[in-house]
């Protein structure tokens, strides 16, 4: 067995469920802590996902234990924010699942407004 | 617009205090390892939302369906959940099949959870007192103290309810 087999493989983990996927999309913008999570997702989703604290933390405890996302050693200034807030990052892992997500919403969207066979990519107005 | 006024603080404290009670629903393990995240979530919407209501809304649905889906994660990882909160959980969604989504908070929810949910959850702490009674005096005393306060609501439901004087003019 060689090394390159330990990679894990992000299409094992797409799709994902939209909470996971909302919460991913966020962190791939930065760290954040759970409330910036919460803020970040309803901005992202045009206010149409409003996750409440126990979805987040549910599905963050879900993304952690399949390693898409991990806790940062980061803590705040503590004249700025509460140092108890954890913060939270993409793994490699996650980033590469983002990065599908991200691809095969891309496609999906561009097939729905392309339906008809040899128009080219990207071709929207 | 943000609450950050003495009383301000005060009445969010306050909320917390509640919000922190309502966080019986979620499996031990589950509120052991994020309690304190779930809390410092909730103060922030509190803190940081205008519309009073608003928070309370979002959260009490977010409480009922994420405490499903973690008590369901743990029948799926084969732990065993809260027998009350299994029994609450079913026996609102019956009742809200039966008699639709719109009585579900006034009228099915809060009698199911103060006449049947509390007491079985009271018992499981007499349960629980009695499984630790080797271990600390402080453990069985909050399992006891937990369980007779369980049925408090309920017994005052039923002082409520039950006659106040009886008839004894019977000829």
């Amino acid at each position: 067995m060689s090394g390159q087999s330990e990679v894990p493989d992000p299409s094992a983990h797409v799709p994902l469920a939209p909470a996971a996927l909302h919460i991913v999309l966020s962190l791939n913008r930065g760290e954040r802590h759970g409330y910036a999570i919460m803020g970040d997702v309803e901005r992202l989703s045009d206010g149409v996902i409003k996750l409440g604290p126990g979805t987040l933390y549910g599905t963050i405890k879900k993304l952690l234990a399949q390693g898409l996302i991990e806790l940062t050693e980061t803590r705040p200034d503590p004249a700025l924010d509460d140092q108890r807030r954890k913060y939270y990052r993409l793994s490699a892992l996650g980033a590469s699942v983002c990065a599908a997500e991200i691809q095969r919403l891309t496609n999906l969207v561009e097939r729905t407004r392309h339906p008809a066979p040899g128009r080219l990519l990207g071709e929207l107005s | 617009m943000t609450m950050t006024s003495a009383r301000g603080i005060e009445h969010i404290d306050r909320q917390e205090r509640i919000y922190r009670r309502l966080l019986f629903v979620y499996p031990r393990s589950f509120r052991d390892e994020y309690g304190d995240d779930l809390v410092q979530s909730f103060r922030d919407l509190m803190v940081f939302t205008a519309d009073g209501r608003g928070p309370w809304l979002r959260t009490v649905r977010d409480l009922i369906s994420s405490a499903a889906k973690e008590h369901g994660a743990m029948f799926s990882g084969g732990r065993k959940p809260s027998l009350s909160v299994v029994f609450v959980v079913v026996a609102t969604l019956l009742a809200a099949i039966v008699m639709g989504p719109g009585l579900l908070l006034p009228v099915i929810m809060l009698p199911t959870v103060v006449m049947l949910g509390l007491p079985i959850y009271g018992i499981a702490q007499f349960r629980r007192a009695w499984l630790v009674r080797r271990t600390t005096a402080g453990a069985i005393a909050r399992n006891v103290t937990t369980g007779v306060a369980s049925f408090a609501p309920a017994a005052a439901v039923l002082a409520l309810l039950s006659p106040t004087t009886p008839d004894t003019s019977s000829s």
